[in-house]
């Protein structure tokens, strides 16, 4: 594979962008998302 | 192992070419997220979502809107009552609609937030403010309601906008710093109220010298922001089967009958009243007696100090404000044995206060008695009450509230 990859370096350039790319995506996902969730909450008179 | 040169090359234009793809993507997904807000915004009117309450995007968004007003309440924005602000003016009768923001406990520290992370957006815009009387009777702010209010985000994009001064920052972060609730996990909101409420030479130097990080810190919060605003509006479109709550065209748009609609409110709020059939209070207490304690109370409320820094942010963004307040519950107050003469502190406190400020003031005062104003003895209103928030409201939007047409009501 490492050979075939050698040989062939555009497709190699290419999945390492995919590669990154996916990496840079999935902690845009892991830790992305915004939270404005508050604390408990407890109307007590209503 | 050793990497050769010419791999590291690779690797790097890669990663570099991925990030590009990347921020690309992010703006995409921005221009999405504002495309939605400008298209659908009112459907999340009538919500109580986080990202509506807790962000700035959606707020924003309604301030720039010259169709649209937005209502600063607490709970009575709540109960689904005939008449209701935001589902009387959601079809923009006269031209336009309401977005109301708050919740239940929705104090004016929490107000001071949402108003803050509106930021530049607030010049030249009306804003109403609605006040419930029943935070004023307490010298404390219940540190629960303020939990449940206070949004990190809000507070954030208020303390470092150096457009308003540093006095009411400063004051603002003294004040938000009592509730540890409001900022705990999140080093970053800590730290700069840290420094601002100390605002010493060497805290300025740290909050100068943190400015790039929490810059980033903010640009990444909005970014999250505007894609949460956008899910919760598409949520919102799908419950409501994309109700469209443009204004109506003007050849459309009905001339509403106030005099018809307040027999109507008034029939309406019986009929509730007498299906709750809530028993008159009992008298508990001579009259005179209670008032020292409820003067002490009063006097005392940290609530004065805080809506007064609302007043000041309103002044300094250079926002068009009207205040609304409910009238006090005599019954339930008379029944605590307090005098007619003890309960009119509040309307001078609350008088002084706005004119302090130059802010238009509508106090229904004159409602005390009405036992079918509120829906409940806690600060909710019921039809009739939202029929005079309505008419002030609408005068006030069209440039028709004067002092006549308010003692008139």
């Amino acid at each position: 594979m490492e050979e075939w990859l050698a040989q062939h370096p555009r497709t190699r350039q290419a999945l390492l962008v995919v590669c990154y790319l996916a990496l840079i995506l999935a902690l845009v996902f892991m830790y992305g998302r915004g939270d404005f969730s508050t604390p408990p909450f407890v109307y007590q008179e209503f | 192992m050793q990497t050769s040169p010419s791999n590291s090359r690779t690797h790097l234009s890669a990663l570099g070419i991925a990030a590009t793809i990347a921020a690309c993507m992010v703006f995409a997904c921005f221009v999405w997220a504002r495309n939605i807000q400008e298209e659908r915004l009112h459907s999340v009117a009538p919500e109580f979502c986080d990202a509506k309450l807790h962000g700035v995007a959606l707020i924003r968004e309604a301030f720039s809107r010259p169709d649209t007003l937005v209502f600063l309440g607490s709970s009575e924005l709540i109960p689904t009552v005939p008449m209701r602000g935001v589902d009387f003016f959601s079809q923009a009768p006269t031209g336009f609609s309401m977005f109301p923001v708050g919740k239940a406990g929705t104090t004016a520290l929490s107000v001071l937030q949402k108003l803050g992370g509106a930021g530049d957006t607030l010049r030249g815009k009306k804003v109403v403010l609605s006040l419930s009387p029943s935070f004023f009777q307490n010298e404390q702010v219940d540190a629960k309601y303020f939990a449940g209010n206070s949004s990190k985000l809000q507070t954030k994009e208020f303390l470092w906008n150096t457009g308003f001064s540093e006095e009411l920052r400063q004051a603002a972060a003294q004040n938000i710093l009592r509730y540890p609730q409001a900022y705990e996990g999140d080093w970053m909101l800590e730290f700069t109220l840290r420094r601002l409420a100390d605002s010493k030479r060497a805290d300025r130097l740290m909050l100068a010298l943190i400015w790039p990080f929490a810059s980033f810190d903010r640009a990444v919060c909005r970014l999250q922001d505007h894609v949460e605003a956008s899910l919760a509006l598409l949520n919102a479109s799908d419950d409501d089967q994309m109700v469209d709550a443009s204004p109506l065209p003007i050849a459309k748009r009905s001339v509403v009958n106030w005099d018809e609609l307040l027999k109507k409110a008034e029939a309406q709020s019986k009929a509730l009243a007498a299906r709750t059939a809530r028993k008159p209070l009992k008298v508990i207490r001579d009259k005179g007696t209670g008032d020292s304690q409820f003067l002490s109370r009063l006097k005392n409320a940290e609530e004065w100090k805080h809506f007064e820094l609302v007043l000041r942010l309103i002044r300094e963004a250079g926002a068009e404000p009207l205040v609304m307040s409910m009238p006090l519950h005599v019954d339930v107050l008379e029944a605590q044995g307090v005098s007619p003469d003890a309960r009119s502190y509040f309307g001078k406190q609350l008088r002084g206060l706005t004119q302090k400020y130059r802010v238009p003031l509508v106090y229904f005062e004159k409602h005390e008695n009405d036992p079918v104003f509120f829906v409940d003895q806690f600060d909710h209103i019921g039809s009739k009450g939202w029929w005079y928030y309505n008419k002030v409201v609408d005068d006030f939007y069209h440039n028709r509230l004067s002092p006549g047409s308010v003692a008139s009501l």
